[in-house]
């Protein structure tokens, strides 16, 4: 009896802290980055934890990006080099990113300092347009128009530059549920130049996501090993 | 925290990759050592064009001109000190001789435009001064001729 209301209560607070939010991530992924000129699929595992970010390359190398605070640290474990870039901002993963942006209320938009403009009605769904209120941020970003289906799923962010010039694009697809959530798979964004032409297109396709998984020993505690080969790049 | 990182990956989607040089073909064929554009990497692709690209896409142009108008001669400083940090994404699945050839070029190509338009800007600003106190000198030369004749 005291054990199942134990439990009851591990499952309750559990429920609770990790309901709908993702504070932990684990899934194999298959990043494709094209240029005009290239083509790159890369695949691996990706982990996420503490608002930290490692990327385990698997192929077409062997490679290890790890997103930490200010720090973005890639290592080769094959040659034991790596390189160990200082940031004077946090450096992130932009893909992944937009996967945790559509847990967000409004995409995390509103809390940010964004207002909801207008709502402009579709076929299936709406499109909601955000304004930024920092005046700063004006001067660069005109809005971000977020299409969003019945079922309140994200399908796709289309972010404005100054003179509603399209600077980026990014489709949202493939929702599967995955624990208490419903999460895209699939993440493709275009960006554009200033004359309307692709200058990359990066598609990120997620398998086995797991949810507030556990996170390894060794993930948890990546460090670049004493022995490797360290560039040091301050940005 | 969950605040800042959320703004940061904000401007991160946002303005990753999203601002174009008009001449990036000029820097893409400039001034790199033979030797280093037919170097071959175990990862494919020429980390010298791909960088090239890369900076004249990602350097905010418009904000290093601005920064020139309004700061003159510490703009251009800044934009010579500030080296512009390469989009994580284009280093994966990437070998480290690639790495370490994108990166060095990266962080040239993006000072270099990063100066020139902050130089630019605080061209644009010398000019503005300039025509304001030929403007005024004028200006006081036609009142004092006015006072003469008076």
């Amino acid at each position: 009896m005291k054990k199942t209301l134990l439990v009851s209560l591990i499952l309750i607070v559990s429920a609770l802290v990790f309901g709908d939010r993702i504070n932990k991530l684990v899934a194999v992924v298959n990043i494709e980055v094209t240029t005009p000129k290239e083509s790159t699929v890369s695949e691996g595992r990706l982990f996420y934890f503490d608002y930290k970010i490692l990327l385990e390359v698997t192929n077409p190398i062997q490679q290890k990006m790890f997103f930490s605070d200010n720090v973005l640290s890639i290592y080769y474990p094959d040659s034991k080099k790596a390189f160990l870039f200082r940031s004077k901002i946090t450096q992130t993963f932009p893909l992944f990113a937009v996967l945790l942006m559509t847990v967000e209320d409004d995409l995390g938009l509103t809390q940010l300092g964004f207002k909801l403009e207008r709502t402009e009605k579709k076929k299936q769904g709406k499109i909601f347009v955000f304004v930024p209120e920092n005046e700063m941020l004006r001067k660069e970003l005109e809005s971000y128009e977020v299409e969003i289906d019945g079922n309140g799923l994200v399908l796709s962010i289309r972010v404005f530059a100054k003179g509603r010039r399209l600077v980026s694009e990014t489709a949202i697809s493939d929702y599967k549920e995955t624990g208490n959530l419903k999460l895209p798979h699939l993440i493709n964004t275009i960006k554009y130049d200033a004359k309307g032409n692709v200058v990359t297109s990066e598609k990120m396709t997620m398998d086995s996501i797991i949810v507030n998984a556990m996170i390894p020993k060794r993930v948890k505690e990546f460090s670049l090993p004493e022995d490797a080969e360290v560039e040091e790049i301050d940005w | 925290m969950k605040k800042a990182f959320f703004m940061l990956i904000l401007l991160a989607v946002a303005f990753s990759g999203t601002f174009m040089s008009a001449e990036q073909n000029v820097i893409i064929m400039g001034g790199q050592p033979q030797q280093q554009q037919q170097q071959s990497y175990s990862s494919g692709g020429d980390p010298i064009t791909a960088s090239a690209i890369a900076a004249a896409t990602h350097v905010n142009k418009m904000m290093w001109w601005g920064a020139g108008c309004l700061f003159g001669i510490l703009g251009v400083g800044a934009a010579y000190l500030i080296e512009p940090s390469p989009p994580a994404t284009m280093l994966m699945g990437k070998d480290a001789n690639y790495a370490a050839i994108f990166t060095e070029n990266y962080k040239n190509t993006g000072k270099s435009i990063q100066t020139k338009y902050a130089l630019y800007g605080c061209l644009v600003e010398g000019l503005l001064i300039s025509l304001y106190y030929l403007f005024v000198i004028i200006l006081f030369a036609e009142v004092a001729d006015d006072l003469y004749y008076y």
